[in-house]
Formats: structure tokens, sequence, C-alpha cells
């Protein structure tokens, strides 16, 4: 372009301010590195541009993760929820987790005031036209208005950006979401340099007018009073919480949806993207589940400061006047009045197949790209994806060994490896279903797991690392205090105790471990029983507890991450040509050269690859290795 | 991959007198150590053995505390072992059957069956093999793994690939079921909370697979017969008859006493195996030399215990100790001496002596009723299935060994269950179940389960 201009240089340029250019960002930047964030439109940074919430069964997972290494969603969601609650209480530790309504314009400003204040981090409104590219590797990037801004990484998150288009029944436009800019010329920049690109669809529900909605036939949903905080960082949090709502559809409701049938564009094959099965719109419910006479239908606002509220469980894009007429159907909400309609859209995804599990493209050196341009869905996968791009982006240029995380190491393990390994149809959401070790992933020990890798990269402060250490030493002092505490037979007070809570009594004096192995003892209980002042840091009691009473399926899961990590231990050479392996199947040739494994333990898990393949490239790497030492 | 214990039958069928047991790996010696006992019947300091040298010991089956075989252990410690690692074989002199039941054993006590060709492959990786033979080694395993799969192929195709798809079915229905409700907590599921039903079913259907399982190994791997009878009923001419020109394999075998016979003959395809619990031909005397336990013993390990009768002499004394010897084993009841024109046994004594039993009324001298007593032996075994038709059943022991550890995972589940563990951790079982049918059925189950909650239960915002 003739009007092009030298406008900066970087060591890091973000392209998009969404949930994992944030991450990246800040990551980025905390470790040292000269970082930049492009984003289309300054006030959609940290947009929330579906659900008002974050967290829930694996999101909530994820959250706790990101925290631990030094990132910021945990921190900013603790500051600006309107409510918040732990969900599976009732069931096991592994599966329990927070869920917080954000508020949204809040979440955002307090995320916008992180940015600018974080030393090394600059911010900038511009729409990126051009990747460049000298060899194989990135040199910077170009804006609309020609600016031309050089760096040795680039991390691409452009979210639902990427060529997106909005479709409202029979109506279709070039857009973003919630009324943001599309990204086009990108898109094709992208291509151009050899990367494939696939296509979505996801949608999002109207939003509504709470001055419109009847609560009194609806069922409150409130939060916890107890208050939680999903960051490290914070201690429980007490604030004021506003409640969300539950209604449901009905057969009136499903009547008229079976009736505009052929105006869904789905069903009518306007759209071709693939959508996601977990987020049905209302009309695939229907249509899915005919003997199903409700569906529930959940009214959560969106903030302190404003009237609209979220209908969760309405994603659909039926047309306009379909939409009133259907929402009009349902207990509470016979005058209500849309503020928002409600859209699906499309956008381009690159397959994840292209990347290293660095979250670097696998053709382009110092290219990396995160979050729903990888083929996730959800703002907690994007800043997952985020904050480890953008660490990997940093160590690159630190020269420093690249980080990955394991299936083992938590949820972003498992995440970014079936991002990259499995062959993924539809926007990929975390489920606990997903993570085999799920006993030893908990939303408690995130930290242990994980902050002591992000102190070594340089993402943890001292504040946070001090935190941690000092959870460390209270969490040993406890296991002091259960192994050494003694309770007595002859105490009848204690015996009689565990009979009313059904348990049976002792025979002889054991310990509190001991003691805390009975399914039906719980921890907090016995420590206000034995009168104990209750000096713990909160959370503390609940991972020793866990600890103790899944000693035996937790010590089983750690046999199967051992197994597990040996496979994960045998490296594929980098650049390494399945092409000349001899005695490969057909079908597992082609799965290794689409994926490019960097482990044994990776290309055991493509789909299509047998374990005689597996044994056959075994073999032959071992070959190889000792033709090369022979050579030398 | 490499660093588990791997065991496996290294001698080919038919090959050879005797059968030998390959173990390699870290654990080889702690694994040989669990099932060896020497005369004393005492565990055995196998680690302070020297490399390549050769020691006599038993192997004893711990669950049925029973004496399975005398073997000689060789023992090869690594690196200088074909495979590079600790190497221990068991050589046993006993037929085929005794040597799977050794393997079984030696599964049991946490080794896991070889791959085809894993052996030479870990030598390989090892160093135990120069670089020539690399590119062989990579042909063997594709051949042998391809040949396998072809055989596990054939034998999954008709009824018992739909037991395991049932199976499977119903397992994954459980668990998607549970991970709906573990991570859509908010969505209202309708789920059916039957697990523990469920399970119970799954466990009983693995049972009676397992049980075919038996019976289809026996197909491949023939019937014990074990003949007994007072003396002189003509147990021998019964022997010799049964053997005639089918003759086909004569072992000396190793059991409680060096003068066991086992010889072979094959019928309708399937090799009976006829045990003659004497080259001592009299069972009485076989019973005052070793006592009746380790007799009964002896004659727990025929599938098929034959005695046999005299028509010519009436039932007494001795027949109710052998009575006493054989009660509860399956019985085969052979008439001897029935062209006799005076018969001193007639079906009532025979109800009185040995109620519910089949009879075969039959003359050695006149070669009546052999072909009934073969028929009746299949019949006993295998019941209404016909020998030719095999696709019903798991014939082989990899197979089984899947199944059974499927069979413990799931008992482990509904434990859990029944004792109100999370889900979770429920789940952890029930994953290991599915991983062991995988294993049957080549396929992976983690994206079916996510399948079918998405088909099954109405999710999304």
């Amino acid at each position: 372009m003739e009007l092009e201009y030298k406008a900066g240089d970087y060591d890091v340029i973000v392209i998009g301010g969404g949930h994992a250019g944030c991450e990246a960002g800040l990551a980025a930047a905390r470790m040292g590195c000269r970082t930049l964030i492009f984003s289309i439109n300054l006030d959609g940074i940290a947009l929330m541009p579906c659900n008002p919430s974050i967290g829930g069964p694996g999101k909530g997972h994820l959250v706790r993760e990101v925290d631990a290494l030094g990132g910021e969603i945990g921190i900013n969601i603790d500051k600006t929820f309107i409510q918040v609650r732990r969900l599976n209480t009732g069931k096991g530790p592994a599966v329990r987790a927070l869920r917080a309504q954000a508020d949204k314009k809040e979440y955002q400003n307090e995320m916008l005031l992180t940015l600018l204040q974080q030393e090394n981090l600059d911010i900038k409104q511009a729409m990126i036209e051009k990747i460049l590219v000298k060899g194989d590797r990135v040199t910077g990037v170009v804006t609309r208005t020609g600016a031309v801004f050089t760096a040795r990484a680039i991390i691409v998150t452009t979210g639902t950006y990427l060529r997106g288009r909005i479709i409202i029944g029979e109506i279709a436009y070039e857009s973003g979401p919630h009324g943001q800019f599309p990204s086009v010329g990108l898109a094709a920049s992208l291509a151009e340099l050899g990367l494939e690109l696939g296509r979505y669809k996801t949608g999002t529900p109207a939003r509504v007018n709470r001055r419109t909605v009847d609560f009194s036939k609806m069922i409150e949903q409130p939060g916890d009073r107890e208050g939680w905080n999903f960051s490290f960082m914070h201690d429980k949090i007490q604030r004021e919480q506003i409640s969300c709502w539950l209604t449901y559809t009905n057969l009136k409701t499903h009547e008229i949806i079976l009736n505009n049938l052929d105006r869904a564009p789905m069903y009518s094959g306007f759209i071709k993207g693939i959508g996601p099965r977990y987020c049905p719109s209302i009309e695939d419910k229907v249509v899915r589940f005919k003997g199903k006479e409700g569906h529930q239908v959940f009214l959560e606002p969106e903030g302190r400061r404003t009237n609209e509220l979220y209908v969760q469980g309405m994603s659909t894009s039926l047309p306009e006047e379909i939409q009133i007429q259907i929402m009009r159907t349902v207990k509470g909400l016979e005058n209500v009045e849309i503020i928002r309609p409600a859209y699906a859209i499309e956008y381009d995804y690159i397959k994840g197949d292209q990347l290293q599990l660095t979250l670097e493209t696998k053709n382009i050196k110092g290219l990396f790209t995160a979050g729903q341009i990888n083929g996730s869905s959800g703002y907690e996968e994007a800043a997952a994806q985020g904050i480890l791009a953008g660490i990997n982006a940093a160590l690159q240029i630190q020269n420093k060994e690249p980080l990955t995380l394991k299936r083992s190491d938590g949820y972003i393990g498992v995440l970014i490896d079936d991002l990259i390994t499995k062959e993924n149809w539809e926007p990929y959401r975390v489920m606990t279903a997903r993570a085999e070790y799920r006993l030893l992933l908990r939303e408690d020990n995130a930290d242990l797991r994980l902050t002591e890798i992000g102190r070594k990269v340089g993402t943890v402060s001292d504040e946070r690392w001090e935190r941690f250490e000092t959870r460390l030493k209270e969490i040993e002092k406890e296991r002091e205090w259960l192994r050494q505490t003694m309770v007595s037979a002859r105490d009848k007070e204690i015996q009689a105790w565990l009979r009313s809570i059904g348990s049976t009594e002792l025979k002889q004096n054991c310990s509190l471990w001991e003691l805390i192995r009975r399914p039906e003892v719980a921890l907090n209980q016995l420590v206000q029983r034995l009168g104990r002042e209750d000096s713990v840091l909160p959370g503390i009691l609940e991972e020793v507890e866990t600890e103790i009473k899944y000693e035996g399926y937790i010590k089983k899961q750690m046999e199967q991450v051992e197994r597990f990590l040996k496979l994960e231990g045998k490296k594929i050479p980098p650049g390494f040509n399945f092409e000349e392996v001899p005695g490969l199947s057909n079908e597992g040739k082609q799965k290794l050269l689409r994926v490019k494994p960097e482990t044994m333990g990776q290309a055991g898990r493509i789909g299509g690859v047998s374990p005689a393949d597996l044994s056959v490239l075994l073999v032959y790497l071992e070959h190889r290795k000792r033709s090369s030492k022979q050579l030398n | 991959m490499l660093e588990d214990t791997i065991a496996a039958i290294t001698t080919a069928y038919g090959e050879a007198a005797v059968g030998i047991v390959r173990i390699s790996g870290p654990q080889a010696a702690a694994i040989a150590k669990r099932v060896l006992r020497n005369r004393m019947q005492e565990i055995v300091s196998i680690e302070k053995w020297a490399s390549h040298t050769l020691h006599k010991a038993e192997v004893w089956d711990a669950v049925r505390k029973e004496k399975l075989d005398e073997v000689l252990v060789a023992v090869m410690w690594g690196p200088r072992s074909y495979t590079g690692e600790d190497v221990i074989e068991l050589q046993g002199h006993g037929g085929r059957l005794v040597i799977q039941e050794v393997l079984q054993v030696v599964l049991q006590a946490g080794a896991r069956l070889a791959e085809p060709g894993e052996f030479t492959r870990r030598a390989f990786i090892n160093g135990r093999l120069d670089l020539a033979q690399a590119e062989a080694v990579i042909e063997l395993i594709r051949a042998r793994s391809e040949g396998a799969r072809r055989l596990a192929l054939q034998q999954l195709q008709g009824q018992i690939t739909q037991l395991i798809r049932e199976l499977k079915h119903k397992l994954i229905g459980v668990t998607a079921g549970m991970e709906a409700v573990l991570d859509f907590p908010e969505e209202g599921l309708e789920t059916s909370n039957q697990e523990v039903e469920q399970l119970t079913q799954v466990i009983r259907d693995l049972e009676q697979i397992i049980l075919q399982a038996r019976t289809g190994r026996t197909i491949r791997e023939g019937i014990r017969v074990v003949i007994i009878g007072k003396p002189n009923v003509g147990k021998s001419s019964l022997w010799n008859t049964l053997i005639g020109e089918d003759r086909a394999i004569v072992t000396e075998m190793a059991g409680t006493t060096r003068d066991v016979m086992e010889e072979e003959v094959i019928v309708k395809g399937i090799p009976i195996r006829l045990v003659d619990t004497a080259g001592i031909r009299e069972t009485m005397d076989l019973v005052e030399r070793i006592g009746v336990e380790k007799a009964r013993d002896m004659l727990r390990r025929g599938q098929v215990v034959i005695v046999v009768l005299d028509a010519g002499e009436g039932l007494g004394n001795e027949d109710q100790k052998v009575l006493e010897l054989v009660s509860g084993l399956p019985l085969l009841l052979v008439v001897n001496k029935s062209d006799l024109e005076v018969s001193r046994i007639n079906e009532s004594d025979l109800q009185c002596y040995f109620p519910g039993q089949q009879v075969i009324w039959a003359s050695m001298k006149e070669k009546w009723g052999i072909e009934e007593i073969k028929t009746a032996i299949l019949h006993k075994v295998l019941g209404n299935i016909e020998p030719g038709g095999e696709e019903g059943m798991i014939s082989s022991i990899r197979h089984e060994d899947a199944l059974r550890r499927c069979l413990t995972a799931c008992q482990g589940a509904l434990k859990a269950l029944q004792r109100e563990m999370p889900s979770e951790c429920v789940l952890v079982d029930i994953y290991e179940a599915l991983e062991c049918l995988g294993e049957i059925t080549g396929e992976t189950v983690s994206e079916q389960v996510l399948d079918r909650i998405f088909s099954e239960f109405c999710i999304g915002k």
C-alpha cells in the first residue's frame, strides 16, 4: 500500500482485545516484553457478547488455573460479579465449580483499566489488515490506515470477528458480534500465509427489558449468601447480589417454533457453519426433543446499571417477529419487549492441527493464535489459551524453553491438546468429562498445580507468590494437626456424635486423619465439634479433606498419570517426516501427517492411529536415532 | 508402554512337549515370586538367583490353592537377556491346557499379556538386536498385528460382538447419565438414577460372557477327561478304544504324580485329552497313595469325569468309595460289558448311587457305545453349542483377560456406588471397564460418551 508508514516496534503484538487477547497481552507484558494490543474498538475490550456469566464445571476450573498462572480473568470477575454460586456442592470434589454473573460493563471497564495501567503494555484502536512475514517468520502487521508495526511475535485472537456474518431469520449482514465491525482483510492475509480456515457458527439469545418482565410468575435463583472468590489473590467476597429468574417454555411456544421452522436459517440451509451441540438454539431443542413439554429459560441480569436481561435457553436465529411471538408465550414474559434481538453468527476459525502445543503455528515462526479463532468457544477457554500464547511468545523472544501444559497438569492442557489433536466438528467447550485425570485437576488445587510454573516463567507477582507460600504452609500445618490429634474411644460425646450422623462408634483411639476417611464424617463439622478456634484459611480444610477421603481414587489416578507421562515423555523430533516410516497403516499415516504429533502420547490420542502403528513408529524412531548416532 | 511387565506362551501349539511362559519387564521377578513355590510350598527367593541359571519350582494357583505344574525356572537378568529386561521363563512339561493355566496365574499376578511381536520389539528398543534387524522387526509387528486383528475380527463377527457392543452401550449409557449431571448441573436433567441396577445387569452379563469364553477356549484348546473306576472294570479298554487309531499326541504330563498320562484324540475337530489317573490304573490305589483330597483335586481338573462300571459285577462298596470321590463333579457313567447276557446293574441301582447322571451302556469288547461316549463328552462341556459354529464365543485368552479386568472394574464401580462415593470416583472405575472393552473392539469411548450426552439429554443455553 502506498500510504503505509512505519509507526512503531514492539516485542509482541496481540490482534484482538477479547478474553484471549487481554490475557495474552498482560502475560507478555508482565514477563517484560514490550507489548501492544490492537482492538477494532476500544469499547469492545473484554466484551462478553453472549452470556453475562463466567465459570461452571470445567470453565470455573479454567478460570482458577489461569489465575494460578498469574492471569487476570479470576481477579476481574471477582471485582465485578453481581452474583456468585458454587455448583455441584452435593457432588464430589472434582466437579464443584464456581459460576458468577458479571456486570458486563463493569467487567469491561475494570479490564480496560488494568490494561491501561500495566507496565510495558500499550493499547491501540485499529483494524489489522495484514500480517507481514519474512521467510518463515512474522515481522509485523499493517493497519487499515496504513500504519506498519513491527514485532518479533504476533498473537492473533480474533474471536468471532474474522469474516463475521450475522444472521437473523432471512436477514444476514457482515458484522462482528454485538454490533462491532467484522475483521475481513485479516482472514485473506491468514489464508495467504497458508493457514487452512474453517467456518463455525454460534448464536446468542435476545436481551429483554427488565421493566417488561413479570418476575412474580418465575422462580427466583439467588446467589450463595456465603460469597466466593475465583482468584487465589482474594478471600471470600461479600457483596450485595442480584438474583436470576427461572421460567419455562410450553407447548404453545413449541408450536409457534415448529410452524416457522422454514424461516429458521439453520433448517433452510441458509447457515452453513457448524454450531455447537451444547449450545443448541431453541428451535433445535424443540425439534430434537419433541417429547419435552417445557425447556428451562433463565433471565440473567447483565449488570447493576442496566435493565437488560439475558434470556438463557432462548438462543435462536429465527426472524425477529417470530422471536417476539415465541417469547410472549412464556410465563412471565407475556408483555416482554426485546432490546437486542437474538442472532446467529458465522465466523472463520483456523483448524487446530496447524498449531503446536505452545499455540504457535507450525509453519510460521512467531505467529501464535488463541481463543475462538482456534475453534473453541467460551470466555474461559479463550482466556486459558490467551495466557499460554502470551507466555510462549515472551519465552520465545527471551530465548527460553517453551511452556506446554499436559493433560495431567490441568484443564488448560486438556483444552489445548484436544483442540490440536482431535478432529473437532463444532466449537469446543471444556467439560469435566473430557479430563481423564479429573480427580487431580480440582478447582481448589489449581494453585498447587500451576503457581510454581507461573512463578518460573515470570507471570506470578511477588504478592501472589507470598500468598501461595502461606497457603502451602497452612496446608502442611493442617495435615500435621490431623495426623497428630487423636480421638479417644472413651470420649462419649464424640461417640454420640458419630452415632447421630449415622456413623459407627470408635473401637479404639484413632487420629483425626483416620476418622476423616469415613465418607460420612465431614471435617468442618468435626472441627466445630472439637471446639477448635477456626483460624484456618478458607479452602484449606476442604483441600486436606479431599486428599484424605479420596486417597484411594487419587492414588489410582496418579498411577494412570504416571503411565501417561511415560508415553508423553517419548518425544517425536520436530519436523519428523511420517511419510518415510514403512509399515504404517494408510489411515494411521494420514492422520499422523495431518496432526504431526510432538510426542508418542499425543500420537496415540489421534483417532485412527492403531497400537500397531504406534509400535512401528516407536521402532522406527529408535532405528533412526541409532543410525544417526552410528554416523556420528 | 515399555515399562510394564509382559508375559506370553512362547511355544507354539503342538510344537513341543514343553510349554514355556516368558515373563519380561521390571516386575518379572516379583510376579514370578507370587506364583512360584518350592517343594515345601515356601516362597522362593528368585531375586537371589544368579543370571542364566535353571531352578526347579512349582506353579501354584493362589486362588484355588492348588498346584498347577512343576516347572523349570530360567532366570536371565537384564540387560543380558533376549529383551534386554529381566526375563523369567517357566518351562512346564504339561500339555497345552496346563501351560495356559500357568499363563493365566502369571497374568493374575500382575503381568500384562504381550502384544504380538512385543518381546522382539522390546529386544530391539533395548539394543539387543542390531540395526539390520530393525526393518524386519517392523514387518513382524505389522504382520503379526495384522494377523491378530484379522483373527480378532473373525472372532468378533457374530453374537459375541453383539454382546460386547450391548455391554458397551449399557456402560456408556450409565456414564453419559452421570456425566451429564456433573457437567450441566443447572439444566434440570431428568436422568434415570438407575445406575445400581444397570451396573448389576452389566456385571451379570459379563459373568455370562466370561463363562462362554471359557467354553470357547475349550473348543480351541481341548476338553480334559479323567477316567476312573474300581479295578478291572475296563478302564484300560475304554482308554485304548477311545484313542484307537485317532491317537494324536502323547505327552508326559507333570502334575501331582509323574505317572499320570495324557493323550489326545480329535472329535468333531475338538481335542479331547484323556487323562489316565494312573500308570497306576487303579483309582483306589491312587487314593491310598496320595490321599482323598489330592485325588479329588486331580479329578477336579477334568472337565468331564468318566466313571466306568462293570455290568457283570453290580454296584458295591468300592463303587461307593468312587461315588464319594466324584460327588459334585461333572460325571459321565459308562457301564461296560453291557454285552453280557446277565447284567447285574440296572437303572434303579444307578439312580440310587448316582442320581440324575447320564448313563451310557457300552461294551468295549463289542465296540458298542463308543460314538455315544464321544458325543456325550462334547455335549457335557459345550451343551447345545455345535462345535462347527464357533462364532458365538470368545476363544482368545486376551479377550478373556480383558473381560475379567472389565468385570473387576465394574464390581469396583458398583461397590463405590453403594458406598455413595461421588460420581467422579465411580466413573474412574467405569472408564477403566470401558477401556477394557475397547481393547477387544479396538475403539475408544471418550467421544462416544459425549455423543450420548448430547443425544440423550437436552442441554444448552
